[in-house]
């Protein structure tokens, strides 16, 4: 539905870039805007590990990520540093260089040894940092790179009469560059062709590379960018199934999905233990880890259908995570893989604790929440923030003996009118999934009522959370919302009218691809958007267009 | 009906059978028609209505019965403390240590609780009996009336213990008991399961096993024991009971004898608890816990053993910590052979264990047999 209907917005002419619909190969569309992202807090402490290694403590506090239009990728390209950040930056970066120059890392992190230890040694400071440098500030080393900060490492020396403390200087200066703390993108005019800009091959490498590994390019991959061979279909490709195929893509998966998922709130998750005794951090954190661990085994592992993410059955368990469950757990430490039985409710993404327990409030679970982030987040629908002045009163009383059971409660809360609009996006899904409290233990009663999970999905009716997830899976719009997904957190930014026809081709490949994702992140990766950008004054005129097509795509498909 | 369900358990984890089982290391959801449980409270009866009276007063210590020696010792150890010392408690100012030898001191002359009493407990022995009734041999005993009034109820470990000063109701140990400290500290981890249940309310043929736990039970945040964890039974199989023969009638779920022996280990305690003819009365409730009492006779050597052969590293504890508890070491092996009701030696004709009652609550639980259990 969504497919056909951006298709038919498209192809009625309303948007002159657009040239036509249908077409079999994929379209050379152009890409929106470069960004400027700022590493979230799981690539700062990813290019941390995969530079100086994972004994190395990342201790501070870091500016808050921005969530925007439902991704941190999204709101990555939206934030700046404080000047209070920048202090936490930089505090976090000496101690990193504390630790990295210090006697228990230094015969691994540092190449050589001075002559003296007392007195400068440009060719080792310089040899440390060609060693660092590159992969922290994802491009080849310049001369002028090298001479300053060799320069200020001497001078470091001659002030400390130590030559560790010069190394210090150089990954502290490096650590608070902005080259590192951020994502600098940067195209140039492609040939003659007024208006197109091409990204540079550094930048594409570090696009690639955040995109299925959520980490800056590696030795290979800047290389790579370094010898041109970006610039190329075969040696873009070479790049790309390399990368697909590597061990780290299960990185990426799970950072994609961990953005989509919204899992970063976990970190501020709380529940009335009174109410749910069975609730810890580790359990949190577990139920995190258990659906990204089901993403990653079926998307990755198994190569299988995005769509059989909310059928399966397949789960991994930890002996924390049991009583939530209530299933036995082998292992007394650690993770087990184990498959719910037919009939069990336990079916798909949609039945994890990790849901469940996220979008649900502090002491009771929350049909409207679930169904806000399915429509928002799983079918990329807008549900509209509620009114102001809307009276709570009655539904917060879930101890209330006429109204026992949340549809019953909801049901008196949406007949006010001024409710009810956007309750009906939300709770016919949400409704199916009561059969989960709080914290996403199973249960078929609420005060001594027995819970109704039936409802509707788009005009799917559904008799249970079971069906529920079958008529998820089923649901037409799924793939074009990870399509959406992906595409906007390859890029972190929504698409702009031109890339709109390479949505609904990549929407083709993934269907014909019976939904495989990585399908879909190599169609992105080689697309012509994904290595283009629009001139700066190109994107102001598309940014009013932009909206009215997504605001009408949007009313379309709810 | 239990090799029936081992048979199946041993499909679904994959060790034989069927192809498609063996063919990853998946676990499927145990079978509904066995229910594991691990104990939430566990703690020897002490009556509070009526517990009896004790004409001649209660037990001495050590500390009463020896005061010179003590006062000499004591008076000796707060000096070693307060120079960062420490004087062992087998030390020659006090007289030899009978926790470690019983008969390195003369029988004090152990009080015990010979009147009637509200005692709770089982008839394990299916007769209402009196001292008069085996002609006065060594294993006769007036048994108790239970509170609810039920008769014949056989719990000679309180005629042992009654005129114990921490052992009388809200004493000691009554609030050790309260404060449920010896299993939330680990130092009970027993574990219950149940097979061939069909009906929870009513099944006359399930059977039932207590296992020591291999760890402690796992706490909620509201410090509470924990229901539907998983927890791993203990490696040797001395700790696993055999299977016992039970039936639940009207949801009471009652068991026939077996031997039960449990890992203790809490503070200057590592050892075992061996019940002889254990066997159970217990309710599942609504919420699926269970709660009940265990009867069973408690061998009078492991029940000395239990009381006084505590150590840290090599520094015996007994004569402290019977101490604390109000009674003397030396008293309570001369006292055992007077109350013992079971297990008459066979060719001495006295009894080799004394009756006992054990409250507990249990909570819904899987069992993990620790041979099978596997790292990540």
């Amino acid at each position: 539905m969504l497919f056909a209907t951006r298709c038919l917005l498209l192809c009625a002419g309303l948007f002159p870039l657009v040239i036509a619909c249908g077409s079999d190969g994929p379209p050379d569309a152009q890409g929106g805007p470069v960004a400027m992202r700022r590493l979230t807090q799981g690539q700062y402490r990813q290019a941390i590990a995969d530079v100086f290694g994972p004994e190395i403590e990342v201790v501070g506090r870091f500016e808050p990520d921005n969530r925007r239009e439902g991704l941190v990728a999204v709101g990555s390209a939206t934030v700046t540093v404080t000047p209070s950040g920048f202090e936490q930056y930089e505090a976090m970066g000496a101690h990193i260089a504390k630790q990295v120059v210090s006697e228990d890392h230094r015969e691994v992190l540092v190449p050589c040894e001075p002559d003296s230890r007392a007195r400068p040694d440009a060719a080792c400071s310089e040899a440390f940092l060609r060693r660092v440098g590159p992969a922290l500030l994802r491009r080849p080393l310049t001369a002028s790179d090298i001479t300053s900060r060799v320069m200020a490492a001497n001078r470091a020396v001659h002030l400390s009469g130590d030559f560790y403390a010069g190394l210090e200087l150089i990954v502290t200066s490096l650590l608070v560059s902005p080259e590192f703390l951020f994502r600098m993108e940067v195209a140039s005019p492609r040939g003659e062709t007024t208006g197109v800009l091409r990204v540079d091959d550094l930048t594409l490498a570090s696009r690639l590379s955040y995109l299925l590994w959520n980490a800056g390019p590696d030795e290979a991959l800047l290389s790579a960018a370094d010898r041109g061979d970006l610039s190329s279909t075969e040696g873009l490709a070479q790049q790309v199934d390399r990368m697909l195929a590597s061990p780290r893509l299960a990185d990426g998966v799970r950072a994609l999905f961990e953005d989509v998922f919204r899992f970063d709130e976990f970190e501020n998750l709380g529940k009335d233990v009174i109410r749910y005794p069975v609730f810890s951090a580790q359990v949190a954190e577990d139920a995190r880890e258990q659906t990204l661990r089901v993403v990653v085994d079926h998307l990755v592992v198994r190569q299988g259908d995005y769509r059989e993410l909310f059928t399966t059955r397949r789960s991994f368990m930890t002996r924390a995570l049991g009583p939530v469950y209530a299933v036995p757990v082998r292992s007394e430490t650690g993770w087990e893989a184990m498959e719910f039985p037919e009939g069990d409710p336990r079916v798909g993404l949609l039945a994890h604790a990790s849901f469940n327990m996220l979008h649900a409030h502090p002491g009771r679970s929350s049909a409207t929440l679930r169904g806000q982030f399915i429509r928002e987040s799983l079918l990329c629908q807008g549900v509209p923030p509620a009114p102001a002045d809307v009276d709570f009163g009655l539904f917060n009383e879930d101890e209330n003996p006429k109204y026992k059971t949340a549809r019953d409660r909801l049901e008196v809360h949406s007949s006010d009118p001024t409710c009810r609009n956007c309750h009906r996006l939300t709770d016919p899904i949400g409704l199916g999934l009561e059969v989960f409290d709080g914290v996403g233990r199973y249960r078929t009663v609420e005060n001594g009522a027995p819970i109704d999970a039936s409802g509707d999905l788009d005009g799917h009716a559904f008799a249970n959370n079971m069906e529920l997830g079958k008529a998820f899976a089923e649901s037409p719009i799924l793939g074009a919302c990870l399509v959406e997904n992906v595409y906007r957190y390859a890029v972190g930014r929504d698409p702009v009218n031109t890339e709109r026809r390479l949505l609904s081709y990549l929407e083709g490949r993934l269907e014909e691809s019976d939904y495989r994702l990585g399908v879909l992140l190599r169609e992105v990766a080689m697309s012509e958007s994904f290595a283009t950008a629009s001139s700066p004054r190109e994107e102001r005129a598309a940014t009013v267009s932009d909206r009215l097509i997504a605001s009408r795509a949007r009313k379309e498909s709810l | 009906m239990r090799w029936i369900w081992t048979l199946v358990a041993v499909c679904l984890l994959g060790l034989g059978c069927d192809a498609g089982a063996r063919q990853n290391s998946r676990v499927s959801i145990a079978q509904p028609t066995v229910r594991g449980y691990v104990m939430a409270r566990w703690h020897e009866e002490i009556p509070d209505i009526e517990p009896g009276e004790c004409p001649e007063g209660l037990n001495p210590t050590e500390a009463d019965y020896f005061p010179e020696e003590w006062a000499d010792f004591m008076a000796a150890r707060k000096r070693i403390r307060a120079a960062g010392g420490y004087l062992r408690w087998d030390d020659e100012r006090l007289p030899p240590d009978a926790c470690q030898d019983p008969l390195v001191q003369p029988d004090p002359g152990f009080l015990t609780l010979d009147g009637p009493a509200l005692v709770q407990g089982l008839d394990l022995d299916g007769v209402d009996s009196g001292r008069a009734d085996s002609g006065g041999s060594g294993c006769a005993h007036d048994d108790f009336v239970s509170p609810d009034g039920s008769t014949g109820i056989d719990n000679q470990y309180w005629r042992l213990m009654g005129c114990v000063r921490g052992y009388r109701p809200n004493d000691l140990m009554d609030r050790l008991h309260e404060s449920n400290v010896a299993i939330k500290e680990g130092a009970y981890g027993i574990l219950l399961e149940i097979t061939g249940l069909d009906d929870s309310r009513d099944d006359e043929s399930v059977e039932v096993q207590f296992l020591s736990a291999a760890e402690p039970v796992t706490m909620n945040a509201v410090d509470d024991i924990m229901r539907n964890v998983s927890v791993t039974a203990h490696e040797e199989t001395r700790f696993h009971s055999a299977w016992a023969r039970a039936r639940i009638e009207n949801g009471i779920l009652t068991s026939e004898p077996v031997d039960v022996r449990i890992k203790i280990k809490q503070q200057t305690s590592d050892n075992e608890h061996w019940f002889r003819d254990a066997r159970i009365r217990a309710e599942i409730q609504d919420d699926g816990s269970l709660r009940g009492i265990l009867g069973a006779y408690v061998d009078t050597g492991n029940l000395y053993s239990v009381l006084n052969d505590q150590n840290i590293g090599d520094r015996p504890q007994g004569r402290n910590a019977a101490n604390a508890r109000g009674f003397m070491c030396a008293g309570v092996y001369h006292a055992m052979p007077r109350v013992a009701d079971g297990h008459p030696d066979p060719d001495t004709g006295e009894c080799t264990s004394i009756s006992t009652a054990i409250h507990f609550e249990a909570v819904p639980a899987f069992v993990i047999r620790a041979q099978l259990a596997m790292s990540d």
